[in-house]
């Protein structure tokens, strides 16, 4: 059905995420910090879609977003943001350069259909 | 004085010194006022007292001559002789003012006169013919209009006696316009006058006036001169109305016992120039005094009460939310120093609130995580029982429900545990006892020694067997453990953390080094503060409360101890945490 990469630092939300898109048919990996979460891009299969969190230690997830928009071979990856980050401008990448944003604590059904559109137009 | 402004009652302190002030200067100006008038009064008095004298002189002297003249009649058989004649004419052409003497008979007919030819001429109705044959021997009437010729004159009369027995009368006619040539002259001052007033109240001589008809002579009815007929010395001030009708002031006195009056006088306005101008300049100077003092308060006050003003509107102002505003008060004294204070508070304040908005979005943000976790899960096991699968692989997932229930409310006892540290009020019992603080820091360490550990861990303990303390054991634990969280936290991965613990006879030091990014020079003040966090090792947030060493610090003070914090000379820094001995255990052991 498609791959979808999770970038999280916070165990159990990733536990949650990869149990509901299991449970949904799909294919997930996990980065529990921004570096990894590059790293796997970079060299492993494509993903049809990221889940990121913006506040983890190291590279963040606004580096993260940004780094992709730069890269040619990921620039077109759908990214869907989940914070528990209160908006500013520091934390939170320019708006455009991801498809969705869900704070914490999340629907699990709506995420999961904004995931379902996103994976399909792709 | 309520509701009165603190400048209003200035005014009033001010006003209450400067009110008995001015009191005593008008009372000194009255009382130079008041002087200065009495010595115009006598040097008018003296003066009139001189024209007395002048005149009673120059009577006497008529007197005399009259008395002479009587003799010398009385022994002559032919009072017209030509002999007796020049003998009269002679003695009235010395005397100033002297018309003529006449010779009357006891009943009033002139007998004999000098320069005019009226013999025969009756008399008897003059008031001295009447006054004499009375008895009186000196008589001095009221001027009259003369019959023989235009002068107004002035009659003096003598009567002459002879065993008893009334001879004749003699009567001196004066020329009331040549009268001034007995009286003092060349009085000083500029409107000062000084005459003399016949007994029924008509002007003999007015100084500067010789030309007056005799129907224009009546002094009129309100004149002092008529209280001094009554024999006394009238002194005081009055208008004239003959003169000028300016303000007079004067002395009018009777003339020795002749019945007439004199009197000098001088206007108001002259006898007081001086004092006038010395009381101008009194008032000048004390409105000048007046008005330095007001000046004085209003600007004494001015800087005081804007002050205070200041102060007030810097107090509304935070009132209504506006946390930035600062007095600025300038200056050493109470109300600079208010200033301040004022100032240090506003810091304070806005600090506070600083902390509590941070506070509010940290907790936010810590909350959400594992509310996010949970709400998650549950979402996960309602689908798959809404889809009738399996529940069986959901049993990690309940753990990790569990530990995220727990992780919350660890999350609400810390926010709790900081907002009781910050008021003071121990929201703990705390358990003491004596405690090897060697065991404890050993306890604290063993989470961290494992072999998967991404730092590497030295304790050095000093070969004197257990340290002893009073304190909680749990409490003291934590606070080691949250040391060495942030060293982890704040210092790269390999590197090394190092734990010693030293001890003099009276304090044991735990020191924990790190070799991580150290803490910026302005902040090492702030960090044991609440919600104080700082970038870790690679600039980011490292997450957290920002409570750590704010709970570390409260928890170190109340075992009577102390906790801070150096940078390292080469890199990281190294926190150190020092606690009273416990002596008796040592002696015990």
């Amino acid at each position: 059905m498609g791959y979808i990469l999770i970038i999280e630092d916070e165990p159990a939300i990733v536990m949650v995420l990869q149990e509901m898109l299991a449970d949904e048919g799909y294919e997930t990996r996990k980065a529990y910090d921004g570096l990894t979460g590059l790293k796997m891009l970079r060299e492993l299969p494509k993903p049809d879609l990221v889940l990121v969190d913006l506040n983890m230690p190291g590279i963040r997830g606004r580096d993260v977003i940004e780094a992709m928009r730069l890269d040619d071979e990921l620039n077109d990856i759908p990214v869907i943001i989940i914070t528990g980050t209160v908006y500013n401008s520091i934390d939170f990448p320019p708006e455009g350069s991801y498809q969705s944003i869900f704070e914490k604590p999340f629907e699990l059904n709506k995420l999961l259909n904004r995931i379902q559109e996103l994976v399909k137009a792709a | 004085m309520r509701g009165v402004s603190i400048k209003a009652r200035l005014y009033i302190l001010i006003l209450t010194i400067l009110i008995p002030l001015v009191i005593l200067q008008a009372m000194g100006i009255a009382s130079k006022y008041k002087q200065n008038i009495d010595l115009e009064l006598n040097a008018n008095e003296d003066f009139a007292r001189a024209v007395s004298f002048a005149f009673t002189n120059y009577l006497e002297n008529i007197w005399d001559t009259e008395y002479a003249i009587g003799l010398a009649l009385m022994s002559h058989s032919d009072v017209h002789s030509a002999e007796l004649e020049e003998y009269m004419r002679k003695v009235s052409s010395s005397q100033p003012g002297m018309l003529r003497y006449s010779w009357l008979s006891p009943e009033g007919v002139v007998i004999a006169s000098v320069q005019h030819k009226s013999s025969g001429m009756f008399l008897c109705d003059r008031d001295y013919v009447r006054r004499i044959n009375q008895g009186e021997e000196k008589v001095l009437t009221g001027i009259i209009e003369g019959r023989l010729s235009d002068h107004i004159v002035m009659p003096v009369a003598r009567g002459i006696w002879r065993d008893r027995k009334l001879i004749g009368i003699v009567v001196a006619a004066v020329d009331v316009g040549m009268i001034e040539e007995v009286l003092p002259r060349n009085r000083a001052g500029r409107t000062s006058l000084f005459g003399l007033i016949d007994e029924n109240g008509r002007i003999v001589y007015l100084s500067g006036s010789s030309d007056m008809a005799f129907n224009e002579r009546m002094v009129r009815d309100s004149s002092p001169v008529w209280d001094a007929f009554q024999g006394k010395i009238i002194r005081g001030v009055y208008t004239e109305k003959q003169s000028d009708g300016n303000l007079r002031m004067g002395v009018h006195m009777p003339v020795s016992n002749t019945g007439w009056v004199c009197f000098a006088s001088i206007t108001v306005d002259e006898a007081l120039e001086k004092s006038w101008q010395e009381v101008e300049r009194s008032i000048w100077f004390l409105l000048l005094v007046v008005a330095i003092s007001l000046a004085g308060v209003g600007i004494i006050s001015r800087g005081f009460v804007d002050s205070i003003t200041t102060l007030q509107r810097a107090a509304q102002s935070i009132l209504n939310g506006d946390l930035t505003v600062r007095t600025h008060i300038k200056g050493e004294d109470e109300l600079a120093k208010a200033g301040k204070a004022f100032d240090k508070m506003a810091d304070h304040i806005e600090q506070l609130e600083e902390n509590r908005r941070f506070f509010l979005q940290v907790s936010a943000h810590e909350l959400r995580n594992p509310m996010a976790g949970i709400k998650g899960i549950t979402s996960i096991i309602r689908r798959r029982v809404d889809s009738g699968k399996s529940l069986e692989k959901t049993l990690p997932m309940i753990e990790t429900l569990e530990k995220e229930v727990d992780r919350l409310s660890k999350l609400l006892n810390q926010i709790l545990g900081a907002f009781s540290a910050q008021t003071g009020k121990p929201q703990f019992e705390t358990h003491f006892q004596p405690v090897n603080i060697i065991d404890v820091v050993a306890s604290a360490l063993k989470p961290f020694q494992i072999e998967e550990s991404s730092h590497e861990f030295i304790f050095e303990i000093p070969d004197i067997g257990p340290l002893w303390v009073t304190g909680d054991p749990e409490r003291l634990e934590d606070v080691f453990r949250n040391l060495l969280r942030n060293a982890v936290k704040y210092s790269p991965a390999e590197s090394r953390v190092n734990v010693r613990i030293c001890s003099d006879d009276t304090n044991i030091t735990i020191l924990i080094r790190d070799e991580g990014i150290g803490i910026p020079e302005g902040q090492i003040s702030r960090v044991f503060e609440s919600f104080y966090r700082g970038d870790n090792f690679n600039g980011s947030d490292p997450g957290g409360m920002g409570l750590g060493l704010y709970i570390c610090r409260d928890n170190i003070l109340r075992h009577g101890g102390s906790v801070w914090v150096e940078n390292n000379e080469g890199k990281g820094c190294t926190f150190h945490v020092r606690l009273p001995l416990l002596k008796e255990k040592i002696n015990n052991n």
